[in-house]
């Protein structure tokens, strides 16, 4: 029981108070690229779930299993990088392929997301995370997809706002990345009221 | 048709070697580079630590301070520190989750389990705000000298606009302190 | 001599990745809350940016087209790897205060972008030239914002307070809003000088053409 709430505080933490780009700044690329439309930006954040919440289980058996194996007395915790960002480039690949092929209404949702995701630092930065804090399996797996989603609310939240502001008539020289940065900063500003928040 | 085949298997064959090629290249310069810098990495972390505990047990000569780990309990290192061989105290260090990453303390006892200082070894949090818990006069105000399970605002005061900062401290330390106590009642030395 | 040094302006001010290119925006709003986190950063990426251009330019005939994304992202890792490893040797502090941003500057856009666009069609010492430019141009674009958000912020400027200021200052600059609104101001100003020099082409381009047109009507009248 101990551990169960153990596991849901950090998913809320994962969530809200260390949200990936509102308190962390992972993925912000396609958050201000692909938040355009309410409709696409929920596409990518569910495509985004869907691979960081995979990579998570597989990048924590990659770690314990092949890099740093309790059993062995080799480290090559080193390697981590280069390992996980060919994991996930692969990983990508294959969920891509997977999906055309036996669940393609899912692909047609998805699939022109995919290929960026792997060069999206939240993946890895949630697999790296994963190592740092030393999770167990469970609470890897869980971890990655509750950070995912709250990837998914922000960019969600966020083009709803930039939906809002398309017809508005800013000065010219804060036409387009300038304005979307401001309205993240005021996002960001409200999702502060999060921080040190303790779960649990 | 056959041959055909065996040309697209052949080519495949061949881009993969290039790719493996191009990986054991890669492989090559990084495990070069970690045999050169592996020690140097281990030399840093020994010495951020000895310039820690260096910290807190000051005035002591440190040329004769020596410490031996003792154990380890819910995620802290437990030593014993000695000045040649007369037992001075304890020092634990211990990982806490902070604003923006983990908070790294090492923390000092003296032999009677109160609190000789607190040390933060290493931080990511924000310039200006939560990094003034780090505050050498902060930290000396609020815990040197005290024992026991600290309470925040009576013990120890929290700092505006850094509350997170500072309570992951408090919660630290309190943490330390329990460990050092599991440790000490296991039997891991006699100093009493 | 003269193309490289056209190569470094445009990397610097004409197509600065971050600034005008708006690459990379993860590290950027990440790590400039001090201007020594944002040199770190910066030059931690122009080590990775010139290796990984120079090795690729040198392999571009050996890389096979169909799977160069993939020799591209080993390449860069493992240069990234490489830097990391160097830095928490003999950088240490700053190995410590930078976090996960070394490791992530692998998903770096700038970097892959570069490859692909620049090191895999061009000679070696272009994409060397290349890098530098390019990296030093994220160095400057990183320490501009640093700049503002340390001093706004944090009241300090390279860790030296300012007296008066510093005891009471702005904090929101440093938060992570202060890092989107102060991009977004900077990114702003940029356009507003690019705008001012766009239209002044213009005008002159407008100029121009109205009196070659006028001179050719004089001319016409002249014949009849």
């Amino acid at each position: 029981m101990e551990y169960f709430g153990s596991v849901m505080s950090l998913m809320f933490t994962a969530l809200l108070v260390e949200n990936f780009i509102f308190s962390k700044f992972y993925g912000c690329c396609p958050f201000l690229g692909v938040s355009e439309k309410p409709a696409t930006a929920l596409g990518m954040g569910m495509a985004v779930t869907f691979v960081i919440t995979v990579s998570s289980a597989v990048t924590w058996l990659v770690y314990h299993f092949l890099l740093v194996p309790e059993w062995a007395d080799y480290d090559l915790g080193y390697l981590k990088t280069i390992a996980f960002i060919l994991v996930i480039a692969a990983l990508v690949q294959f969920i891509e392929m997977f999906l055309r092929k036996f669940i393609p209404t899912l692909y047609s949702a998805l699939g022109i997301y995919l290929p960026l995701i792997t060069t999206n630092c939240a993946v890895l930065s949630s697999a790296l995370l994963i190592v740092q804090k030393e999770y167990d399996f469970i609470q890897a797996v869980c971890f990655g997809f509750s950070a995912s989603l709250g990837f998914t609310l922000a960019i969600v939240v966020f083009a709803g706002v930039r939906s809002r502001m398309e017809n508005a008539d800013p000065p010219r020289a804060f036409k387009g990345f300038p304005l979307t940065l401001i309205a993240a900063g005021l996002l960001a500003m409200a999702f502060s009221c999060f921080s040190g928040i303790k779960f649990g | 048709m056959e041959k055909l085949k065996n040309n697209s298997v052949l080519s495949a064959a061949v881009i993969g070697l290039k790719l493996l090629l191009i990986c054991a290249i890669i492989a090559g310069i990084v495990s070069f580079v970690y045999a050169l810098t592996a020690d140097i990495y281990a030399e840093n972390i020994k010495q951020t630590k000895e310039l820690s505990v260096g910290k807190i047990f000051t005035g002591k000569d440190e040329t004769r301070l020596q410490y031996t780990e003792i154990g380890s309990s819910d995620g802290a290192t437990v030593s014993a520190v000695y000045e040649g061989d007369v037992l001075l105290g304890y020092c634990v260090e211990i990982k806490t989750a902070g604003f923006g990453g983990e908070i790294e303390l090492m923390i000092g006892y003296k032999a009677d389990h109160s609190i000789y200082g607190v040390d933060v070894v290493s931080h990511t949090e924000t310039p200006g705000l939560g990094s003034k818990s780090a505050d050498e006069k902060y930290l000396k105000n609020n815990y040197s000298g005290k024992s026991g399970v600290l309470v925040a605002g009576t013990d120890v005061d929290m700092i505006a606009g850094a509350s997170v900062t500072s309570g992951a401290v408090l919660d630290g330390v309190n943490r330390a302190t329990a460990a050092l106590e599991n440790i000490l009642n296991e039997g891991g030395v006699d100093g009493e | 001599m003269n193309k490289y040094v056209k190569q470094l302006k445009e990397g610097l001010l004409d197509n600065n990745p971050t600034l005008v290119q708006l690459l990379g925006m993860c590290p950027t709003l990440a790590t400039t809350t001090s201007i020594s986190n944002a040199i770190g950063m910066g030059l931690a990426a122009t080590v990775v940016l010139i290796c990984s251009n120079l090795f690729i330019s040198l392999l571009r005939k050996f890389i096979p087209k169909q799977v160069r994304i993939a020799a591209y992202i080993v390449i860069v890792s493992g240069f990234v790897t490489a830097v990391e490893l160097l830095m928490r040797a003999y950088f240490y502090s700053l190995y410590q205060s930078l976090g996960l941003f070394i490791p992530l500057i692998v998903v770096n856009c700038i970097i892959l972008a570069r490859a692909e666009a620049f090191a895999s069609k061009n000679k070696p010492l272009p994409s060397i030239v290349d890098g530098v430019a390019m990296g030093l141009g994220f160095t400057f674009a990183l320490c501009v914002l640093a700049f503002v958000r340390e001093l706004l912020g944090a009241g300090t400027v390279f860790g030296f307070a300012i007296p008066g200021y510093s005891e009471n200052p702005m904090v929101i600059f440093v938060l992570p809003a202060g890092a989107f609104i102060t991009l977004g101001i900077v990114i702003a100003v940029v356009q507003k000088i690019r705008n001012a020099v766009a239209d002044k082409a213009h005008l002159k381009a407008v100029e121009e053409t109205r009196k070659s047109v006028s001179k050719a009507e004089n001319r016409e009248e002249a014949s009849v």
